[in-house]
């Protein structure tokens, strides 16, 4: 089953190298008013210890409420819980939504719980997760934001590593998402090689203040990443709450 | 490692690369004209993924066109793209193969601005392996042939995934618009409608391109050909094959 499943996600996604991995279905039944955490087999939902999980797949509600319905996500670790997307709507009831996995991939560790928040109830929801020994070299950052130069990730030594893209789920391919409590911030993600000063921002202009709004998801610098090269992001968040996450692949230097 | 850079890079299908890496070929001080940016060692091969990221932070705008040398002569692989400065972009082109002396370079219109790139490097003997031809004119020209004791197909990377088939990336270098026709002619025949793979595709001037589909898997002495009638205007044209 395993060698099946990593043939089969492989080849769809070119995900590489999933270890003994698990595919779950995560669900919300007939959730109530506000948070609702996604459950595996009526428990909500952590990766166990020694395991990473990613969601897969896009989020569907089926909005049974009898009116109008919205909801957002969050995402919880340890005692920080952190909005991670900003409000979907579902038009009516009866009606479904597909709340895309692009909004609310942060890899998840044992601790981490995912959540989606309800303007109303009876709501269900659903999502695949896939979970997999944290032995393999599919990571997450996740990282409070400070005024200023934030580092994400330093690439450790025997390592080479490259941000993986969660919108097409392919190497190489830069992609970094982020939320912060106002409307606008200007940030800049960007790459520095190890003892150099150089920060190389392939997308974002340094120029041109970026809109950065809540749940937004923008490109990032993705080279190939050798010991002490470093993934970075500047904002000037000095009044507001930011936090912004990514997915890479780290693996043995070739 | 190769089992890892194929997972990593091809989606699972093991088996394209003996004994691969990747190099890093970032270059944070570009000259300006062409750079250099990697040669292929002997008894080596490298796919050059499809694209190079730059930053420019020269001081002005600066335009970036990225080229590889074969034979010591440099051919346009992409568009041009100009970009201000302290600002970011990707310069994008179909993926190749590139062979022992063979070199990835890049043209930037200013010194002191960087490119961001890597390549998969492997042993020779491994079954991927590319056609490039820099003098597609004046009629048909054979691109690739199979071996005897071979088979061969066509194969497309993650730039293109979900695209139907597989095809020939084309550039045209000239200020005058061409057309090409793609053929896969069975051993033994010649190249004619029966084997047409492709319509005629107008590939306009300065350095527009187009993905020339080829279909199908190539048995001993099968070959890929080439049109383009006009008389003078070349057209460069490559691809990527797994021969086994």
């Amino acid at each position: 089953m395993t060698d099946a499943l990593n043939g089969l996600v492989k080849g769809l996604y070119g995900i590489p190298c999933f270890e003994a991995p698990k595919c779950l279905t995560g669900r919300i039944r007939n959730g109530t008013l506000g948070d609702n955490t996604i459950q595996v087999n009526g428990t909500n939902y952590t990766p166990p210890s020694g395991r990473r999980a990613m969601i897969f797949s896009d989020v569907l509600f089926a909005n049974l409420s009898g009116s109008a319905a919205t909801v957002f996500a969050k995402f919880t670790r340890g005692a920080n819980t952190y909005t991670i997307s900003d409000t979907q709507s579902v038009s009516s009831s009866n009606a479904m939504v597909s709340f895309s996995r692009q909004r609310v991939l942060p890899v998840m560790s044992n601790g981490d719980y995912l959540i989606f928040n309800y303007a109303t109830s009876s709501c269900n929801a659903w999502v695949s997760i896939i979970e997999f020994d944290d032995s393999c070299f599919i990571k997450g950052a996740f990282a409070e934001l400070s005024n200023g130069i934030n580092t994400l990730y330093t690439v450790p030594s025997g390592k080479q590593a490259s941000v993986f893209n969660n919108r097409d789920m392919t190497p190489f391919r830069g992609a970094m998402f982020g939320y912060n409590t106002e409307a606008a911030r200007q940030v800049i993600p960007y790459f520095q090689k190890n003892g150099s000063s150089i920060n190389c921002s392939t997308s974002i202009s340094n120029s041109v203040v970026g809109v950065w709004g809540s749940g937004a998801g923008f490109q990032m610098p993705a080279p190939l990443m050798n010991p002490g090269d470093t993934i970075k992001i500047s904002t000037n968040a000095t009044t507001a709450q930011a936090w912004a996450w990514f997915t890479y692949l780290e693996f043995p230097t070739q | 490692m190769a089992d890892i850079i194929n997972s990593i890079y091809n989606s699972g299908w093991n088996g394209f690369y003996n004994n691969a890496k990747f190099v890093d070929v970032t270059n944070l001080n570009l000259s300006a004209g062409d750079n250099d940016l990697y040669t292929v060692p002997t008894g080596k091969r490298a796919l050059v993924p499809y694209v190079l990221s730059t930053y420019n932070n020269s001081g002005s705008t600066c335009t970036y066109q990225a080229k590889i040398k074969v034979g010591g002569t440099r051919y346009i692989i992409s568009s041009a793209a100009g970009i201000g400065n302290n600002s970011g972009s990707t310069t994008n082109y179909r993926s190749l193969v590139l062979e022992a002396g063979e070199s990835l370079c890049i043209s930037s219109s200013n010194a002191g601005s960087c490119v961001l790139g890597w390549v998969i490097e492997f042993d020779d003997s491994s079954p991927m392996k590319s056609f490039k031809n820099f003098n597609v004119v004046n009629g048909n020209v054979t691109l690739y042939t199979c071996p005897s004791g071979k088979t061969a197909k066509m194969f497309n990377l993650v730039e293109t995934a979900g695209a139907s088939g597989s095809a020939a990336a084309t550039i045209n270098p000239t200020a005058t618009g061409v057309n090409l026709t793609m053929y896969l002619v069975p051993s033994g025949q010649s190249v004619g409608v029966n084997y047409q793979n492709q319509q005629a595709t107008g590939i306009f001037a300065s350095a527009d391109s187009v993905d020339a589909p080829i279909s199908g898997v190539l048995a001993a002495g099968d070959f890929i050909a080439a049109n383009n009638p006009n008389a003078s205007n070349q057209l460069y044209v490559w691809g990527i094959v797994i021969e086994q």
